[in-house]
């Protein structure tokens, strides 16, 4: 299966980088980054349903989604947008509530190329606090439900370990 | 830095994803991977032992002399534990671009 995302997580790092190349002009691809109802739409999946609660897509703006899983469970996601630059940057905090302990708060990077009049590329270098913190979010896939099937499957695993 | 030995820490040595990438191509004596290298014989020799510790290599004696083979089923676990995630932002991705394709003029 070839994936036009390419993910890159060095071992022993706190950062990752994802990189995609799309066909859109980058105002379009920007768009989708910064309008709510876009950004929810693409967002969502079969398994989380994304709301934007609020999406200040300004310097010291603030944005909060939150997340529905099947069993009904809300999930909240917020943070501070620390720069932005239509259609070329966006640099924001990304902090996830945490079922136990810290929050775990992340720094993000992306970047917005035009690569032609139709085509752009979106660079994106999210840094966390930790290797473990980096590796813990990878397993859980950042979103609940994103990778339900997944857990799932994970968890029947983890009885035969 | 804690001593890991798993296949993450394995292949975080850029000497160690060269050996890897050598051995890959066939099966090696350690002094024949020692010799693709500028580093000492004892450096090769410690990398070669975290390799075979976690797994990525594996040691087979013929006559008098020990080959290593390259394990491919332990490098899968790397891209196991990516996939899930690389799937979930590649789908986000295509759907994206799918909402935004109408936009085009």
């Amino acid at each position: 299966m070839d994936y036009r995302t390419k993910i890159t997580a060095e071992p022993g790092k706190q950062e990752l980088f994802i990189n995609r190349e799309f066909d859109l002009p980058v105002a379009l691809l920007f768009r989708a980054h910064t309008d709510p109802t876009l950004l929810a739409q693409w967002m969502s999946n079969d398994y989380a349903k994304m709301t934007v609660e609020k999406l200040d897509a300004q310097p010291q703006g603030a944005w909060h989604y939150t997340v529905k899983d099947p069993s009904g469970q809300t999930f909240n996601f917020y943070g501070v947008i620390h720069d932005i630059e239509a259609p070329v940057r966006l640099v924001r905090t990304f902090q996830m509530d945490s079922q136990q302990g810290e929050p775990s708060v992340q720094l993000e990077f992306h970047t917005f190329t035009k690569l032609t009049d139709n085509t752009s590329k979106l660079t994106t270098q999210t840094i966390y606090r930790s290797n473990k913190e980096r590796d813990d979010m990878i397993r859980m896939g950042m979103a609940p439900g994103a990778n339900m099937a997944h857990d799932r499957l994970q968890e029947v695993m983890n009885q035969y370990k | 830095m804690e001593t890991r030995r798993d296949v993450f820490q394995a292949i975080a040595d850029p000497t160690r994803r060269a050996i890897l990438t050598l051995v890959a191509l066939g099966a090696m004596t350690p002094g024949a991977i020692a010799e693709q290298f500028k580093s000492s014989r004892q450096t090769i020799s410690k990398h070669i032992q975290i390799l075979t510790e976690c797994e990525l290599l594996k040691q087979e004696t013929a006559g008098r002399e020990i080959y290593y083979h390259f394990n491919p089923q332990k490098m899968k676990e790397v891209q196991d534990w990516l996939q899930p995630f690389i799937k979930m932002w590649d789908d986000r991705f295509n759907k994206l671009e799918e909402i935004m394709k109408p936009f085009k003029k």
